[in-house]
């Protein structure tokens, strides 16, 4: 079972204890990526529900997080599929969310979904897949349209 | 009989009919089977391969969505020129039967996004089409078939 | 301007480089020909076969000319790069060497061209255009229909041999 030695694996939290689920991290297709966000964890974020692309988290990266465009995702999404995005300044109208510039990481929790912004569909870097529990946080990301933002661990899951 | 059969060439998958979502659209579906022909491979969705239909009544609306994934059944009116080489005389939508195999795909109309009803879900042998809809791309499109399980 | 022959399935059609707008994407063109390979058909783009460049007739080649922002015409004969970034899921129809980096001409032979997904394709369109090119290089001038009929066979019998040479006056 090589395989299954050799992914890499992240746990995503609600940590109010609503949620939580495992995702593997695309390393063939996304090596960058991947590396890139396995040096930033354990993270802890506020996760905010999307206003543009349907059934999507999102939670800002703090600090200089800039990534180069790796396997990126050219249309919809799976359900599962867990992505990072930046937004240059003045790339777009106003301030989504309030931020003149972004890194951000969305999940996509269900289908009819597709990450899109105030100019439409954005190409976005597609890095983790949910491999377990995505129902039980999908329940948790839709409480989030009435209850708004919760906090997101997301963690190594260390092989023992 | 909620379970259906997808044959395509030398390979078999099975789908769950959503008759709670799409009672009036699997109810046609189920009375029209088996449904037989040689598949064709999506010149403009991506990993889609249908059947064109020649239905006695109009399929409504049911279930719809523009954000068509993996696994999923169609049913849809596709404009006659992705079908065509050239607009038929007075023919302008052809009534398909569809899945999606893979990423990358999305059902377009002539003006954009096309909405589906959405009929089911392929649970079994999906990466048996995934290998053999890339397949048929290169060596030629074969028989598809749908009916019972 | 220089031209070229498109062989296909026993048919032919001419078309003309368009060396006084994209000069160096023409003569990049021009040193690698002829190029044969096998021909297949689109299943993004609508009506549309392509010719993937491989071995020493592989093209990396910067963006050149107009502005383009996925707007294609039938008769269109782009030069197309797809960086490794882009993720194009399991590309089984493809061989082995195009399963990231792509390099090949693509061929609109009919209506609807870049119709469908490809038109509605946020890379093609936004800031990170730089990760595909795609460089109008060509037109078909003469398009008999039986090399239009041949094109549009591909679709449906797979694969067929293309063949692109100078054509000498």
């Amino acid at each position: 079972m090589p395989d299954e030695h050799l992914t890499r694996k992240i746990r995503i939290a609600f940590e109010d204890g609503s949620g939580s689920a495992i995702a593997d991290l695309l390393d063939d297709d996304a090596p960058n990526t991947c590396e890139a966000l396995w040096g930033m964890l354990p993270l802890r974020l506020t996760a905010v529900h999307d206003i543009w692309s349907g059934h999507e988290v999102l939670a800002h990266l703090e600090g200089s997080a800039v990534l180069a465009p790796e396997n990126v995702l050219t249309y919809i999404p799976m359900p599962g599929d867990i992505f990072y995005y930046y937004r240059p300044p003045h790339y777009v109208r106003g301030a989504p969310y309030g931020r003149p510039e972004s890194a951000e990481l969305g999940v996509v929790y269900d289908r009819d979904t597709r990450p899109q912004g105030p100019r439409g569909p954005q190409a976005v870097n597609l890095f983790a897949h949910i491999s377990s529990g995505r129902e039980d946080f999908a329940r948790a990301c839709e409480e989030m349209i009435s209850s708004g933002q919760k906090d997101l661990l997301i963690e190594r899951v260390e092989e023992r | 009989m909620s379970r259906i059969k997808i044959t395509l060439g030398a390979v078999e998958a099975f789908a769950e009919l959503d008759e709670e979502h799409a009672p009036a659209t699997t109810r046609w579906l189920k009375e029209a089977l088996p449904i037989q022909g040689r598949a064709v491979h999506s010149m403009e969705n991506g990993r889609e391969v249908y059947l064109v239909l020649d239905p006695s009544q109009p399929v409504p609306d049911e279930n719809q969505t523009i954000y068509q994934t993996v696994g999923d059944l169609l049913v849809y009116y596709k404009p006659a020129i992705f079908v065509e080489p050239e607009w038929p005389r007075h023919v302008r939508d052809v009534l398909v039967v569809s899945f999606v195999y893979e990423r990358d795909t999305a059902i377009r109309g002539i003006s954009g996004a096309l909405a589906t009803n959405v009929v089911g879900t392929i649970t079994d042998g999906l990466d048996g089409l995934v290998h053999e809809a890339p397949r048929m791309r290169r060596e030629g499109m074969g028989q598809m078939t749908i009916g019972p399980a | 301007m220089r031209k070229m022959l498109f062989e296909l399935s026993g048919t032919a059609a001419v078309a003309e480089l368009l060396d006084d707008v994209v000069p160096k994407t023409c003569d990049a063109v021009w040193e690698i020909l002829p190029v044969e390979g096998m021909s297949i058909h689109a299943n993004w783009s609508s009506r549309e076969i392509m010719l993937h460049l491989e071995g020493d007739k592989i093209l990396r080649l910067p963006p050149e000319g107009p502005l383009r922002r996925g707007t294609t015409a039938p008769g269109d004969i782009i030069y197309y790069w797809r960086s490794p970034q882009m993720s194009r899921g399991k590309q089984l129809a493809y061989s082995a060497a195009f399963q990231r980096e792509l390099s090949e001409f693509a061929i609109f032979y009919g209506d609807p061209s870049a119709g469908g997904m490809a038109a509605d394709d946020p890379v093609r369109m936004g800031r990170d255009s730089d990760l595909q090119v795609q460089t109008l290089f060509a037109r078909f001038i003469d398009t008999p229909q039986a090399f239009l009929r041949a094109c549009e066979e591909i679709r449906h019998e797979g694969l067929q041999k293309l063949v692109v040479r100078r054509l000498e006056e």
